[in-house]
């Protein structure tokens, strides 16, 4: 990715702390458009905490995050809503509604920002759930789906809008390898079609280094690195590496 | 006061609203008519032993209404849909609230406010009280039920001194009670649905929370607006 544009995301010295405890410590890292960046990190680590601020759904306690050029963090929750409008976020376990069926889901954000006929809300479900092969499942609810399934109800409920922005909260977390490589591909289809900026968080390496761009890892709250998967594969730095290799020796005290 | 803004520049949703009525009120009432019809037939059975003891029993069936309408109807309708719609209004947005609903809704650009707590406190302040109203009518035949059914009461002057012993204002004051139960229980239990813990244990416990609060507060108010709504 070429670092000349300007970042769609911009986060300077992020902290976020819950309880006194300091869950993110002066996080700094930049977004380009159309590019996918993974974050990487053991479990507790701050991962989807970072997803759920950058989207303001949590209040940080120092530092600054620009979206398209728009710093968010002073913005009160009626602007904030304009800013989510350019972006989406698949969350760990889908967070569906669980008392719509599938295709009300699909269609919920859709019909509050656009007023569409019926006809044109339901062509546009099925168009959506068929991009992510679920072909026919609109009136299913969301309990009789698999937890992979649910994963591209909850991607096509936000494809349908059209985000710039996508955030993905451990992607593959609970699903069989063949539906992880399915949810992998589909990631870097979305950028190839809709030129869709992907930040996706895992603690998954292989995943994250097949699909990613960039790769960030986050450690004790702070950045320790931030490169390509072949630079982090490289690094010389002993946590990246015992966390790359999966080693249970090294500075990664469990 | 969020939740007064939404509703004031019309961002409250009429298919969501329309559906929290007919679960908060219609299907409420079967449990609310019950209660109200033995409570009425209870009321009946006191009010005839003591109006009795004054000689004065063809009063009984003024008392059932008078009591029925003042006090009984909108504090125990409260309690029945503080009980079974606000637990579960409580438990639904906990539960939303635990498996990342509600920030799902608010990254869709939603507000939570608008969609789920605004459409369950226009229901409220709605469905309490006409049900409050339906339960006065109600509690007034259950006694009716007492007269003709058991030798406490006379059936024949049951109605005798209602129509010019119970005042409109009486009536009013109780459905306007109906409004602020109606407010107390709809704000209580969406703000402990939506400001639960994490854990499916926190969510049983703030549903208890609710209800609990729901019936100290509708207390508290009952005992301020007495003095107001029924002046001597």
């Amino acid at each position: 990715m070429s670092e000349t544009r300007e970042p769609i995301i911009q986060v300077r010295n992020l902290c976020y702390q819950v309880n006194g405890y300091q869950v993110l410590r002066s996080v700094t890292f930049d977004v380009y458009p159309g590019e996918i960046f993974g974050v990487m990190g053991m479990s507790g680590s701050g991962k989807s905490t970072l997803l759920k601020i950058l989207l303001g759904l949590l209040p940080v306690c120092g530092g600054d995050i620009t979206i398209k050029g728009t710093s968010i963090l002073e913005l009160t929750e009626k602007e904030l809503m304009a800013v989510r409008r350019d972006m989406g976020m698949c969350f760990q376990y889908s967070a569906l509604f669980d008392s719509m069926t599938v295709g009300e889901n699909v269609a919920f954000g859709l019909k509050r920002r656009k007023k569409l006929p019926p006809a044109e809300i339901k062509r546009l479900v099925d168009e959506h759930l068929d991009e992510v092969g679920l072909h026919g499942l609109s009136d299913k609810m969301p309990a009789e789906l698999s937890g992979g399934m649910r994963k591209r109800v909850g991607i096509a409920r936000e494809l349908i809008l059209q985000p710039e922005i996508l955030l993905y909260d451990e992607p593959s977390a609970g699903l069989d390898p063949i539906m992880s490589a399915v949810i992998d591909r589909l990631i870097v289809d979305l950028r190839a079609k809709f030129g869709i900026t992907s930040l996706v968080v895992t603690h998954e390496v292989d995943e994250l280094f097949a699909i990613s761009d960039r790769v960030m890892m986050i450690h004790g709250g702070e950045v320790v690195a931030c490169d390509t998967p072949r630079g982090l594969r490289e690094s010389g730095n002993a946590i990246v590496q015992q966390f790359v290799h999966g080693r249970a020796e090294g500075p990664i005290k469990v | 006061m969020d939740v007064l803004g939404g509703i004031l520049r019309g961002r409250a949703e009429y298919a969501p609203t329309v559906y929290q009525m007919a679960h908060i009120g219609v299907e409420s009432l079967p449990i609310a008519a019950v209660t109200m019809l033995m409570s009425g037939a209870v009321l009946a059975y006191h009010g005839a032993i003591e109006a009795g003891q004054w000689g004065v029993d063809e009063y009984a069936g003024w008392l059932v209404a008078e009591m029925m309408c003042r006090e009984l109807s909108p504090v125990l309708v409260a309690f029945v849909v503080a009980a079974r719609a606000g637990s579960a209004m409580t438990a639904e947005l906990g539960t939303m609230k635990v498996t990342e609903q509600i920030d799902a809704l608010r990254a869709l650009a939603t507000s939570p406010v608008d969609f789920l707590v605004a459409p369950r406190y226009i229901a409220c302040i709605v469905m309490v009280p006409i049900l409050v109203f339906m339960g006065d009518v109600i509690g007034v035949l259950g006694g009716y039920l007492m007269a003709v059914t058991t030798p406490y009461l006379n059936a024949a002057d049951y109605f005798a001194y209602i129509p010019g012993g119970l005042e409109m204002t009486t009536i009013v004051g109780g459905v306007a009670k109906g409004v602020f139960f109606g407010m107390i229980i709809a704000l209580v239990s969406c703000h402990q649905g939506l400001n639960c813990g994490m854990a499916s244990e926190a969510v049983g416990k703030a549903t208890t929370r609710a209800v609990v609060y729901c019936i100290m507060l509708v207390y508290a108010a009952d005992l301020l607006l007495a003095p107001i709504l029924f002046q001597v």
